[in-house]
């Protein structure tokens, strides 16, 4: 699927353009209306402390990104370990079923001041990850243990008239089938991942950790709101970035997996 | 006792609904049946009971084949995507333990004229390709009973009866006993030497026809007048069926 340049630009001028003119336009309002800088800072001056701040908010960056893969490894082993018990044991799988229920509808917000006293107070990174972790936790869970029951009916039956062995059933058939459903789970924890290390950060407040939640909590204490919309604008980078990553990851990855 | 497999007065219900049954089917070494009736009588459910995929709820199934020497070949290619079609091919061996998968997958492969595309993956090959390697996929543990379940349904009639073609000079190589279900009362004519017509479901047998012309037939055997008498005897077999239903 390669796109001439014409086309390229075709695609990707719609979204830059639009947020130009959102930009400007924030701008201009700013200026004429002359909002004060605490209230909502014009993004000329976003862009300047952006400009200021960048080694300190790349630095967090790099440590909510860190936690936000380290929580995204967890979830994928979790995830991984129990939905393959639950491939080998239907009973296992209808009894974890509520509990992994339970984790996906519990708010993450919510769960976050009790991750933080488990951790200790003094090793608030540790809450990171692991809240991070139980938010990743299941898309990939779900998405695995829905991909190791998604084979084909009638490739079961071929199974079932060659009498596979149990485990041949797994590696021959599930697990390799699971592939897209997991890679499609991966890509969406990875994304909550980072939710969950930031609000986790929120809840912690202080502490070792210095991502861009506590960035954005510093600039708020300080009232600098620019610094704290720069913060929020490398966040959402990140958050892209991430997000762009492993759909790429993931196109390539089927791409391999079903040849073209 | 020389047949290969037998249903006798096998009876089966889904959910408590009637689905086939009672029913009878004998099949001898090397002869191919054609198994014909309206959607939904039964025919698929007659297929899984010879390949011993499933039980019957009443009657009895004998087959004398070993799992291993027993293949079906379904109305999609059911391939596995990830897989080469020399990987899908070798799957059958590759589940019984058996040695040499590699070699005897290829020459499956190029048995059905796809030795080039032993590397590619199902999505690289067209349906008719897709059909061929699941039908060496079959082939490959040179079976004595061949069960063919709507297998050329999704393709086109040229296609097909290439496909039709090269099923009954595969037959003439091994002469396995072939079963095959179809929609299509033409192609039942020309591949089978017997056409068992079935009632709307649940299945029962409504009819048979032999057909007498030896296996495997030429092209020209569609033109013949046999093959347009034993055409109008199933299709009136099916017409009488289904008025019974009717009824």
């Amino acid at each position: 699927m390669k796109l001439s340049p014409v086309r390229a630009l075709a695609v990707a001028a719609p979204p830059f353009l639009l947020t130009v003119a959102i930009l400007a336009a924030w701008e201009i309002a700013c200026r004429m209306l002359k909002v004060p800088e605490y209230l909502v800072p014009a993004p000329s001056m976003i862009g300047a402390s952006l400009a200021e701040r960048l080694p300190e908010l790349l630095q967090s960056a790099l440590t909510t990104l860190s936690a936000a893969l380290e929580s995204l490894f967890f979830a994928l082993l979790g995830a991984a370990v129990l939905a393959l018990a639950g491939g080998l044991s239907p009973t296992f799988r209808r009894a974890f079923q509520p509990i992994a229920s339970v984790i996906q509808v519990t708010p993450v917000v919510a769960l976050a001041p009790l991750f933080v006293i488990w951790a200790g107070l003094d090793h608030p990174s540790r809450s990171l990850t692991a809240l991070g972790a139980v938010v990743a936790f299941f898309p990939i869970y779900s998405g695995l243990s829905v991909g190791l029951a998604s084979a084909d009916p009638d490739l079961e039956r071929l199974f079932d008239l060659y009498a596979a062995a149990r485990w041949r059933r797994l590696v021959h058939l599930q697990l390799p089938a699971s592939v897209p459903f997991l890679l499609q789970g991966v890509k969406v924890g990875g994304g909550l991942a980072v939710v969950g290390v930031v609000v986790a950060e929120f809840a912690a407040g202080s502490g070792d950790a210095q991502g861009l939640a506590w960035r954005i909590l510093e600039s708020e204490h300080h009232l600098r709101i620019p610094e704290m919309f720069a913060a929020l604008t490398v966040l959402g980078a990140l958050g892209a970035g991430l997000n762009a990553l492993l759909n790429l990851g993931e196109q390539m990855l089927l791409k391999t997996w079903r040849g073209r | 006792m020389t047949e290969v497999a037998a249903l006798r007065a096998v009876e089966v219900a889904y959910g408590g609904r009637p689905a086939l049954g009672p029913f009878d089917l004998a099949l001898q070494p090397g002869e191919i049946v054609a198994l014909v009736g309206p959607s939904g009588c039964g025919k698929s459910t007659a297929m899984r009971l010879l390949a011993g995929l499933e039980q019957p709820a009443k009657g009895e199934v004998a087959r004398t084949p070993d799992r291993g020497e027993t293949a079906v070949v379904f109305q999609a290619p059911t391939l596995m995507p990830w897989s080469s079609a020399l990987s899908n091919v070798a799957l059958p061996l590759a589940l019984t333990g058996v040695d040499g998968q590699r070699a005897r997958a290829m020459q499956a492969l190029e048995r059905v004229g796809l030795g080039h595309a032993a590397r590619l993956k199902p999505a690289q090959l067209s349906g008719g390709m897709a059909m061929r390697v699941s039908l060496a996929r079959a082939l490959v543990v040179t079976p004595r009973l061949l069960l063919l379940d709507e297998p050329f349904a999704a393709l086109d009639e040229i296609t097909r009866r290439r496909l039709a073609d090269d099923v009954l000079a595969l037959w003439a190589e091994t002469r396995p006993a072939i079963v095959f279900v179809t929609h299509n009362v033409e192609e039942a004519v020309y591949m089978a030497s017997r056409v068992v017509v079935m009632t709307p479901g649940p299945g029962r047998f409504a009819g048979e026809i032999r057909i007498d012309a030896p296996l495997p037939r030429p092209a020209q055997f569609r033109l013949s007048g046999a093959f347009r008498e034993a055409v109008e005897n199933v299709s009136a077999d099916l017409e009488r069926a289904m008025r019974a239903r009717v009824a």
